[in-house]
């Protein structure tokens, strides 16, 4: 359920940043019915509070998994699951209707925390679930804390993705959580660091979306929505790892260099989104300090650079 | 400390802002600024009409974007008159003597006269106080880092200390919305330069009213600069930028010497140059051909180099 947009310190919640929330949330879930390579252009007042506040809204999405790689779970296969209160990497040793056995564990009941990783994912350790977040994962998921660390991990396989400037929206979150403890915001949105702590956090920050060529593991991944936060994260950003994902990107008006992306877009001069869901094309209406532009990025050459 | 509610009060301020426009009349640098334009046609030939050109359009430039009067160093009036007086002695029946002259005038009337902006800062500030916490409710947004300290030595001595002074650049690491943003002349020429052409100098500076720290933003424009044109204020297309509502209760009509100065005093690309290879002139001496605009050549020493581009 959404919640209310309120505030307990600060007043109540400023419409633009409200508006950027049911955006977000929608184009979450309107991706599968949007044109591949889109581009959500929004240029806002401030930076600050708007990644979170859009991760909010994108976390808040019914994303369905539709027959993702990360649910063929076989004997063999490299998993990321929950088990004994921790997050693990283990090889499944062994599957059936009733459990699963992998690194010495025996599972039953609902796989819904178990994730096949795709073949190169690099290995990590196992990670124990802290204990701060806990409750509020737990009262955010409307779940017991004894199963709160499983129901993370099962709505962890397609993460929400901020790129540029992690460590100013690390303190947006929190910002946003001391605000108003009942949205459960740290719960819900626990920002995880880099593309491989995928399968163990809703949300993950990276300074630049990577490109193929530096993670293709990645490929075999969906992330629910790409958030890009300022003008660096743009620039530095690949946009063209999964071109099924829109990218919603957010440029502050304040910034001289967000200036100088939005004329660069302009310049572009990529087509403008037509065919886009009703409900997704009211929500892109300018309002409330917003600018907001759809364009559609023409699909790259696969091997442009051959041409010079 | 940026506390949340500062921040929402950033995004609310840009919800709606509201821009008052007030137009000043100030016939004595409307007078300088004619004289000036009346020796664009010369730069090309002649260093001190373009020396005179931009002086005069510098001493517009401060004149009309702070309360600062035109006796004031900053404005260099007085340098200007003295530059043209010695030209004049040194340069008899040259032929920019009439333009020169008229310049001349109309500065020292300039220079006698008071700063009509400077009487609008005056009202406009006594409007505005200080919160509950001590902190001033209005700002005053000078357009340049060097003219911060002359602009606060005058507001300390008209008594109007309750407004703080900032540059854009201080403003945008603010994070605290105020009532009134305070600001004077037009955008694309205020926050201009050698090294930025109006148009993006307004599309940089435009977020100082679609994205202002304050709800209001009290704006003074000279009567003959251009209208203030909303669209270029935002940085995406026109269908996709909310309306800005703004309260121009001047004259809106656009006058033909507001557009020239605005658009091709400043405009970079108005004089093209043509550099061509070093040649070697009738008289032996070395030197570097450029052809203006007007397809005149100019000889330039190969080590001294062309003047300075305007």
């Amino acid at each position: 359920m959404v919640p209310k947009a309120q505030a307990g310190r600060g007043g109540n919640i400023p419409t633009g940043l409200i508006r950027l929330r049911e955006v977000s949330q929608c184009l979450t879930e309107s991706a599968c019915n949007v044109e591949r390579n889109l581009r959500i252009l929004v240029t806002v007042p401030t930076l600050r509070l708007a990644g979170a506040v859009a991760a909010l809204g994108s976390v808040l999405a019914e994303d369905a998994c539709r027959g993702c790689a990360h649910q063929y779970l076989e004997a063999g296969a490299r998993i990321s699951a929950w088990a004994s209160g921790r997050f693990v990497d283990a090889t499944l040793s062994y599957i059936d209707d009733q459990e699963a056995c992998f690194g010495g564990l025996r599972l039953r009941g609902k796989r819904d925390s178990m994730h096949r990783l795709p073949s190169g994912f690099p290995e990590r350790a196992d990670a124990r679930f802290p204990d701060e977040i806990r409750a509020d994962v737990a009262a955010g998921l409307a779940c017991t804390l004894g199963i709160a660390g499983q129901r993370h991990s099962a709505r962890c396989p397609h993460p929400v993705i901020v790129a540029g400037e992690p460590k100013a929206f690390r303190d947006d979150v929190e910002a946003l959580a001391a605000c108003d403890t009942r949205l459960h915001i740290r719960g819900r949105l626990d920002p995880g660091h880099g593309l491989t702590d995928w399968f163990r956090h809703p949300v993950l920050r990276v300074h630049a979306i990577p490109e193929l060529s530096e993670a293709p593991w990645a490929a075999e991944l969906r992330p629910r929505l790409l958030i890009v936060r300022g003008s660096v994260g743009w620039m530095a950003s690949s946009r063209r790892l999964w071109p099924g994902v829109p990218i919603l990107a957010l440029i502050s008006r304040r910034s001289p260099a967000g200036c100088e992306v939005a004329a660069t877009i302009r310049a572009f001069g990529w087509p403008r989104a037509i065919a886009l869901p009703p409900a997704l094309s009211d929500l892109l209406r300018p309002g409330h300090g917003l600018e907001v532009s759809a364009y559609v990025e023409p699909e790259a050459a696969p091997h442009d650079e051959d041409l010079w | 400390v940026t506390t949340i509610g500062d921040v929402f009060a950033l995004w609310r301020a840009a919800e709606q802002p509201t821009v008052m426009v007030t137009r000043l009349p100030w016939p004595e640098l409307e007078a300088v600024t004619n004289a000036a334009i009346g020796l664009r046609p010369s730069v090309e030939r002649s260093t001190v009409a373009a020396e005179m050109l931009r002086g005069a359009l510098s001493t517009r430039q401060l004149l009309s974007a702070t309360p600062l009067p035109p006796n004031d160093g900053l404005a260099g009036i007085s340098y200007l008159v003295r530059r043209i007086n010695e030209f004049l002695e040194g340069h008899p029946g040259h032929s920019l003597d009439k333009s020169l002259r008229a310049l001349q005038s109309s500065l020292v009337a300039l220079l006698a006269s008071s700063s009509i902006v400077g009487e609008w800062f005056a009202n406009v500030l006594s409007e505005y106080g200080e919160d509950e916490n001590g902190t001033p409710e209005a700002v005053v947004v000078v357009p340049r880092r060097a003219w911060v300290q002359a602009v606060r030595a005058w507001l300390h001595k008209e008594e109007l200390t309750c407004a703080d002074v900032m540059t854009p650049g201080d403003l945008r690491q603010c994070c605290t919305a105020r009532k009134a943003l305070i600001l004077a002349g037009h955008p694309s020429s205020s926050f201009s330069s050698g090294w930025k052409a109006p148009d993006v100098a307004i599309r940089e500076h435009g977020w100082l009213f679609t994205a202002p720290p304050a709800g209001t933003i009290r704006l003074a424009l000279t009567a003959d600069a251009p209208l203030l044109d909303e669209a270029a204020l935002w940085l995406a297309p026109s269908q996709d930028h909310p309306i800005l509502a703004i309260e121009d209760h001047g004259p809106r009509r656009e006058t033909p010497s507001s557009h020239q100065w605005v658009t091709n005093t400043f405009d970079a690309t108005f004089v093209r140059r043509t550099p061509r290879q070093h040649v070697d002139t009738d008289d032996g001496v070395p030197a570097i051909e450029v052809v203006t605009a007007s397809r005149h050549s100019i000889f330039f020493n190969p080590e001294l180099g062309p003047r300075r581009k305007l």
